[in-house]
């Protein structure tokens, strides 16, 4: 019996080796195309015509994108040559004093709400002026002091497209605050992606098979861990798909929407970087907010702060920002 | 004051001659040698291993199997891009993906390891059914065993082929790896609305408790009257006074009714089919029949509605609109206490 059992033992050899031939070859290639690649920040289609998650369908998140983005987008070379060939008109090559110059989103601020707002920007990342700016020449424009730029158009068009609807529509789940720079970053210019979720697309999918719902579910999990919630903070448990009033659960509906307009509008097409967590990061409501009125960005809400005028600072120091 | 009670004389059993046992289809082909292992009766098992019947349906359900385990381990090595200490640190993490759709799989990757694994597992359990039956017919059995291993072959493959099949896409079977099949049941449930208001789920528990409990009362009977010689129990049986008839005694003294020897075999039996009988069936009505199961439960009366049904149920079932008095107020809940 030995003799009928070795031929058979081969030939399940031979199938195991056919298949694993594709493994290594796999692994060798994508070593080698990885880590030299500049992905290029391209949009990426609002709607995605298929209902593929490219985090669960063998895609990966691209972690090696998330380096070269720091990379990019890391402190300034100050001893880099000031190239004013590619610079807006409004960057000066002298300055007079006490002007302000290539002020492209915090127009109407005068000097010293600007200060205090960059006083803000540093306490909430953790960083220097010259993370942003060349301090040789504040108006010149870098990678970074862009970035910054669209960070914070995407703050006040989130205050405003998201918070301020759901806050007006459901007062009772609504905190007094708004969100900022350190809302997210909490002293780091760098966040981690901790769990990734699915496109908004998936939650209004009515065609899903249940491998697709699989990703929902996960993604559930990772927005249930995000807020510190179980399943029954918005979900009715006799029928999860059905029983969808709670208001939290047409919240956290809308909150979904506004991680994928983020990520989307103001991320690039390879970094989804945006979850949950990013602003919860554990909390129901998250823990850093800017302490604004209603009807004030936070930007606005700094600048009115009582004791701005005389101390462009006192946002910070009485904790505002934290 | 303990009372002695004389225990009755018990008749040997009888047993077929020896050389009825030596015919040639029964001994035929034979592989290993007899081992005694004292240790074994530890373990409730005889003490001798070894001498197994070799037949080809059990040749060939053995190589479909361990060509199926080394297709899964290398999928998983895949996965891991070939390191081995970290397909076992996530052993219970790895996926073996199905496909999308009903078609081959575009690659190994994207579900070509789940159509060979399957396809695989489908030889060797059929195979395997095919070797219980021939040992049964061989034994001038009634073929009982096959046809339990056939219901259990039922099931798997309503949820691995028939429902999939119907459905239209591979994807609606699990993936196979270990916490991918609690995944499937969870995903499974919450899509098609809550796998508890499913009538043949509940059957399905009601058999699996109850099979549970017959195990339980007949182990601990027979247990309990195996120093009474009850583990004989075919010479027992027609016996007064012996461990089975004490047994039969203590069940009608106990509840008004009892099985005997061999109902309460009928009774395991049929609990035991029973269990993925119905689960079959409630796997195979999710999705082509019923879309949602709490509202099919609505639909029918015997569901309160908790809610507004907000949404349609998946694939466009058709729903009921939330009116008359089972349409709930539409109010707030009190902030701090959101959704609970």
């Amino acid at each position: 019996m030995r003799k009928l059992f070795a031929p058979l033992l081969v030939a399940a050899a031979v199938i195991a080796a056919s298949s694993i031939v594709p493994v290594f070859t796999g692994a060798k290639a994508a070593d080698a195309g990885g880590g030299t690649t500049m992905v290029a920040p391209e949009r990426a289609q609002q709607t995605p015509p298929t209902l593929v998650n490219p985090a669960q369908d063998g895609e990966e998140i691209d972690h090696r994108a998330l380096e070269i983005y720091k990379g990019q987008y890391g402190p300034v070379d100050q001893n880099a040559p000031l190239d004013f060939s590619t610079q807006p008109k409004s960057v000066p090559r002298h300055y007079l004093p006490g002007q302000l110059y290539n002020v492209q989103v915090l127009k109407g601020y005068n000097y010293g709400q600007l200060v205090g707002q960059m006083a803000y920007y540093t306490q909430s990342l953790g960083v220097q002026c010259s993370y942003c700016h060349n301090v040789g020449n504040f108006a010149y424009d870098t990678p970074t002091k862009k970035i910054a730029r669209t960070m914070q158009i995407m703050s006040n068009g989130v205050q405003a497209a998201w918070i301020e609807p759901v806050k007006r529509d459901y007062p009772n789940y609504a905190v007094s605050g708004a969100v900022g720079c350190a809302t997210c970053h909490r002293g780091n210019p760098h966040m981690d992606v901790h769990w990734n979720v699915v496109p908004v697309q998936y939650l209004d999918s009515t065609h899903k098979s249940t491998k697709q719902a699989g990703y929902v579910v996960n993604s559930m999990y990772s927005a249930a861990r995000s807020l510190g919630v179980n399943c029954l903070f918005c979900h009715n448990s006799a029928d999860f798909v059905t029983l969808q009033y709670y208001p939290t659960n047409k919240i956290a509906h809308r909150m979904w929407a506004m991680v994928d307009d983020i990520n989307h509008k103001y991320l690039p097409a390879n970094i989804k970087a945006v979850t949950c967590y990013t602003c919860h990061q554990g909390a129901k409501w998250p823990a850093v907010l800017v302490k604004a009125g209603l009807d004030q960005t936070p930007v606005q809400a700094i600048a009115s702060h009582p004791d701005y005028q005389d101390n462009p600072g006192a946002h910070i120091e009485a904790g505002a920002g934290r | 004051m303990a009372t002695v009670i004389a225990r009755p004389s018990i008749p040997p059993m009888e047993f077929p001659a020896p050389n009825e046992l030596d015919r040639a289809d029964l001994l035929g082909m034979r592989i290993g040698v007899p081992i005694r292992v004292p240790l074994l009766a530890r373990f409730g098992m005889s003490t001798q291993t070894g001498v197994i019947w070799l037949g080809t349906w059990g040749v060939l359900s053995t190589f479909f199997f361990v060509a199926g385990l080394a297709v899964l381990t290398f999928a998983g090595l895949q996965q891991m891009q070939g390191n081995l200490p970290l397909l076992i640190k996530y052993f219970a993490n790895v996926q073996i993906q199905p496909p999308e759709g009903l078609g081959m799989a575009p690659s190994l990757q994207q579900g070509g390891f789940w159509q060979i694994n399957m396809i695989l597992w489908a030889a060797s359990v059929t195979c395997w059914a095919f070797r219980c039956y021939e040992r049964c017919v061989r034994f001038s059995w009634r073929p009982y065993l096959f046809f339990a291993y056939c219901a259990a072959i039922l099931l798997t493959a309503t949820i691995w082929l028939y429902r999939p099949l119907v459905m239209g896409s591979w994807a609606e079977a699990p993936a196979l790896g270990l916490n991918s099949d609690l995944d499937w049941a969870q995903n499974f449930s919450v899509l098609w609305g809550n796998l508890y208001y499913n009538p043949w789920h509940m059957l399905a528990i009601f058999f699996l408790f109850g099979s549970t409990m017959l195990w339980g009362m007949h182990g601990a009977t027979i247990l309990a009257t195996a120093a009474e010689g009850s583990h004989q129990e075919v010479a027992e049986i027609k016996d007064m006074h012996s461990g089975s008839h004490k047994s039969m005694l203590f069940w009608r003294w106990t509840m008004g009714f009892n099985a005997n020897p061999k109902t309460i075999h009928d009774w395991l039996y049929w609990f035991s089919v029973g269990v993925v009988l119905s689960s079959a069936i409630g796997i195979i009505a999710t999705g082509p029949i019923v879309k949602d199961w709490y509202v099919w439960g609505v639909d029918h009366g015997w569901v309160q509605q908790y809610g507004p049904i907000t949404r349609s149920a998946i694939n466009g079932s058709p729903q009921i609109a939330p009116v008359g008095i089972n349409a709930p107020a539409q109010q707030g809940v009190p902030k701090g206490q959101g959704g609970y």
